[in-house]
């Protein structure tokens, strides 16, 4: 088979402070330098979520962060902020800013400082521009503006405590540009403020510690995921057949068990009591692979190859009830965020493709094609890339040995997205 | 081996209008019966969540609720609420009232009812106190009241905007009292939902694939929280919370205190080491507890309940586990499997790898471990209304044969019902 290259659907970047200066509004320039100032005489970096290894430059100079995911063998990125001007807190994914005007401001800021991002190397980048549903309105216009202007998707924000639920039919003609344009919707995981979005409550001040560490960590799965089944179960996915959705670094050990759940409640004919009918056309496992898709990322099929993730068992054989399988699967490096897989991404690829159940043609779609189609990547475009600085799955799967060995320990791999590897099943005492 | 019954952990209770009247405090008689007025004049039944083929007397006559009970293979019951006054909606398990006032008048009338329905059948009956955890002092004091008045344990109240994290040291106190008067705790489902809306087909279901999240959140708070670290003594129990969360939330959580997985490592750069000692799945079976209810293996699957396979070897991964599952028949409420418990209990019967041992444990002994019921005491009663394990294997086929069809959302527990209120 012919070589390939990854496709990571996950990446982070930003403006610096001197960049995003040129996007905003002259109004809100003096509100703009005084926040550079005061995190500048604080001696606050400018970056987001950076790895330490990694320089600011890596968030915004478009020649270094190409070479650099080049020499790991990722030849295209679809792309998240890393930050945005009037963010609430730099290290998360989305800004929760704490004024609405400025974070609107700052909102606009970033997605045309990505349109231009992205004009550097349009083959390679799929800008996922940033959306709010704050006026209906003003989103439909904007899922028009980011098709214009070359953007390759729209980020979906997080629940707000004032926001609209997802299943909302008031929402349809956001759903419908989306169909129109063809750009397909992202989630990415974090979206969502631990101290006041609808539902999550706004519990009385949150005491520090572990508990709290785990805490956040462990609702982070579920804040994230829940504009999946409200897409679902709002019948989005049967108004808009050609709408398709991905949920990025949102914690697929919740979605499996959901999924599952929500499954049995069709199979059941439970609905009648409430003279409620169901107004979806398919099982809500039935829309994956076709309507939605997932990507792992950062990418680890390190701890359970056989797991939930791929619904097959080390045999081969299918498991009963509902699993992610390969054909929504792709595959996410989170460059240059502090848990990244970058530094062991061949071993990561390397441990994939030796997994006995995957087939190379699997793999294929994991790493690249899966991603690729969803996000409208110009295949032939990028093959002269792809030549260049990809690999044979064959040569990796016969070398595997050479790109796992000497691996750095895991470098936190799992802090907001991983899945714990490919699987639920952790070596617990219990267990052992 | 002898007979064993069924202790339900999950029953609904509720004074009737009347009898509430001479619970509720003088003060608020008048707003009480501006209440009752209202609700008979829009001939609102006397009722809360309430399956149609059951007359309200279920809810507060004592013998008749002995007697159906028994009828069906239950021995005993654990007692949560099924409506208390000044409830707005009368289906929520967690009544909600306009005002703290209120809700706390409407407690304490709830409260001094259930202590003397239960002292009519104390041997048989758990009733669970219901609290606030707003003010520590308060809730303490109800605490070792409850147990002063032969209650038998407390309803962990539902997450509020308003309310402490369960993680937060400073319900110390709370906890201590429990662990002191040897009361557990239960939290059940349909906690601390959010308003979705109108009602209909997508509501309803996030709201019930929802409930399973909020319903256990307390879970992974206490754990994590370390309380059952610095209360070794404390058992909390989740009654109808949807067990298959809590087995996907204790593997992802074993998962992250892994040391040979990398989040304690980032722990220890936020300055947050890991202050519990146990893996999150060990606390199951000595300190958490789970009352699958109403018991049905389409809420959880067997495997995942019992976590043994036909050869009685364990399953790979977190299971609720035979020491750790309890059964609850969600009596006289919409979704009750009351006019199916015996197929219920055949279905775990015979579940390839359950022994009957197993089966005692799920079935009874658990729980009146637990709660502190007197099996001794119990086996009068036991002999007359229970079952022999024996010939509930011997006819398995046939009494799981003999259930109705499901048509009563044995999957959803009571969030669905909340949700449906304004449907």
């Amino acid at each position: 088979m012919a070589k390939t290259a990854i496709i990571s659907i996950d990446g982070h970047v930003r403006g610096s402070r001197g960049q995003y200066r040129d996007y905003l509004p002259a109004k809100h320039l003096e509100a703009y330098d005084e926040q550079v100032k005061a995190a500048e005489e604080a001696g606050t970096p400018d970056s987001g979520n950076l790895h330490p290894d990694f320089a600011p430059d890596v968030q915004w100079d478009s020649d270094l962060r190409t070479s650099k995911l080049e020499s790991i063998g990722v030849v295209a990125e679809v792309l998240f902020p890393n930050g945005q001007p009037f963010q609430q807190n730099r290290l998360d994914d989305f800004a929760n800013p704490t004024n609405a005007e400025l974070g609107e401001a700052g909102r606009q800021a970033y997605n045309r400082w990505l349109v231009d991002f992205c004009a550097r190397d349009p083959e390679r980048r799929r800008g996922q521009m940033m959306m709010s549903f704050a006026d209906v309105d003003q989103a439909v216009a904007e899922v028009y503006w980011a098709k214009e202007h070359g953007l390759g998707g729209i980020g979906l924000p997080g629940l707000t405590r004032s926001g609209k639920f997802f299943f909302e039919p008031e929402l349809d003609p956001i759903w419908e540009a989306c169909q129109e344009t063809g750009l397909p919707i992202s989630q990415h995981g974090g979206g969502f403020d631990p101290n006041g979005p609808q539902g999550s409550l706004g519990l009385r001040g949150i005491a520090p510690g572990f508990g709290t560490f785990m805490l956040i960590s462990t609702e982070n799965a579920f804040f994230s995921n829940r504009s999946l089944w409200m897409l679902i179960v709002g019948g989005v996915f049967d108004r808009f057949p050609d709408l398709r959705a991905a949920w990025i670094e949102t914690q697929v050990h919740l979605i499996i068990p959901t999924i599952n759940y929500l499954d049995r409640i069709c199979d059941s004919d439970w609905m009648g009591q409430w003279s409620i009918k169901p107004t979806i056309k398919r099982k809500p496992g039935e829309y994956f692979g076709t309507n939605i898709f997932v990507g792992l990322s950062p990418f680890s099929p390190r701890q359970d190859p056989a797991g939930d993730v791929l619904g097959k068992n080390t045999e081969g054989e299918t498991r009963p009830g509902f699993h992610i399988g390969t054909g929504p699967l792709m595959y996410g490096v989170d460059f240059p965020h502090f848990e990244t897989c970058f530094q062991r991404n061949m071993g990561e690829v390397a441990t994939l493709v030796t997994t006995p159940i995957i087939t190379e043609n699997e793999a294929h779609h994991i790493l690249f094609d899966t991603a690729a189609d969803l996000y409208g990547f110009d295949v032939e475009a990028l093959q002269p890339d792809v030549e260049r600085i990809g690999f044979e799955v064959s040569h990796v799967r016969t070398h595997a040995d050479e790109f796992t060995q000497d691996l750095p320990e895991f470098n936190i791999q799992h802090i907001t997205g991983g899945i714990g590897g490919f699987g639920r099943r952790p070596a617990s005492a219990k267990t052992a | 081996m002898g007979k064993i019954a069924v202790i339900s952990v999950d029953g609904h209770v509720k004074a009737s209008r009347r009898e509430y009247r001479e619970y509720v405090s003088e003060k608020y008689l008048e707003a009480f019966d501006e209440e009752v007025k209202a609700a008979e004049e829009a001939g609102i039944p006397d009722a809360g969540n309430l399956n149609p083929e059951l007359a309200p007397e279920v809810q507060w006559d004592s013998d008749r609720r002995l007697e159906s009970l028994g009828a069906i293979g239950v021995v005993a019951e654990v007692l949560f609420p099924n409506g208390q006054p000044f409830q707005i909606n009368r289906l929520d398990d967690h009544p909600r009232a306009a005002s703290a006032e209120l809700a706390e008048a409407g407690r304490q009338a709830y409260n001094r009812w259930l202590a003397d329905f239960c002292a009519r059948a104390p041997e048989r009956r758990r009733g669970q106190m219901q609290t606030s955890f707003m003010d520590n002092e308060q809730a303490v004091r109800d605490i070792y009241w409850a147990k002063e008045h032969g209650l038998g344990g407390i309803m962990l109240p539902e997450l509020t905007r308003d309310s402490r994290s369960f993680v937060d040291p400073e319900l110390d106190p709370i906890w201590a009292a429990c662990q002191e008067t040897g009361l557990p705790i239960s939290a059940h489902g349909g906690a601390s939902l959010p308003d979705y809306g109108p009602g209909g087909f997508a509501p309803l279901v996030v709201a019930m694939a929802e409930n399973a999240f909020f319903s256990n959140r307390s879970l992974w708070m206490l754990i994590s929280g370390g309380v059952f670290d610095r209360f070794p003594e404390l058992r909390v129990c989740y009654v109808e919370t949807q067990a298959y969360l809590i087995v996907a939330a204790l593997q992802h959580l074993d998962s992250m205190v892994d040391p040979a997985g990398d989040w304690m490592g980032f722990a220890r750069t936020r300055n947050r080491e890991q202050t519990t000692e146990r893996f999150a799945s060990e606390y199951l079976g000595t300190n958490v507890f789970v009352g699958v209810s109403p018991f049905s293996s389409v809420q959880i699957s067997m495997d995942d309940l019992v976590g043994k396979d036909a050869f009685g070897r364990p399953l790979p991964g977190v299971h609720i586990g035979v020491d750790g599952a309890m059964f609850g028949v969600d009596y006289p409420q919409y979704e009750s499997i009351f006019d199916r418990t015996m197929g219920e209990v055949a279905t775990l019967v015979a579940t390839p790898g359950v022994t009957d041992d197993d089966a005692r444990r799920i079935l009874l002994e658990n729980a009146a471990r637990v709660y502190q019921f007197d099996l001794p005491g119990l086996q009068p009663d036991i002999d007359r209304v229970g079952f022999d394990l024996a010939e509930v294997r011997a006819n398995a086929e046939e009494l799981k044969r003999k259930m109705p069809r499901e048509t009563r959302a044995p999957l959803m527990g009571s969030a669905a019902a909340g949700a449906t209120a304004s449907v």
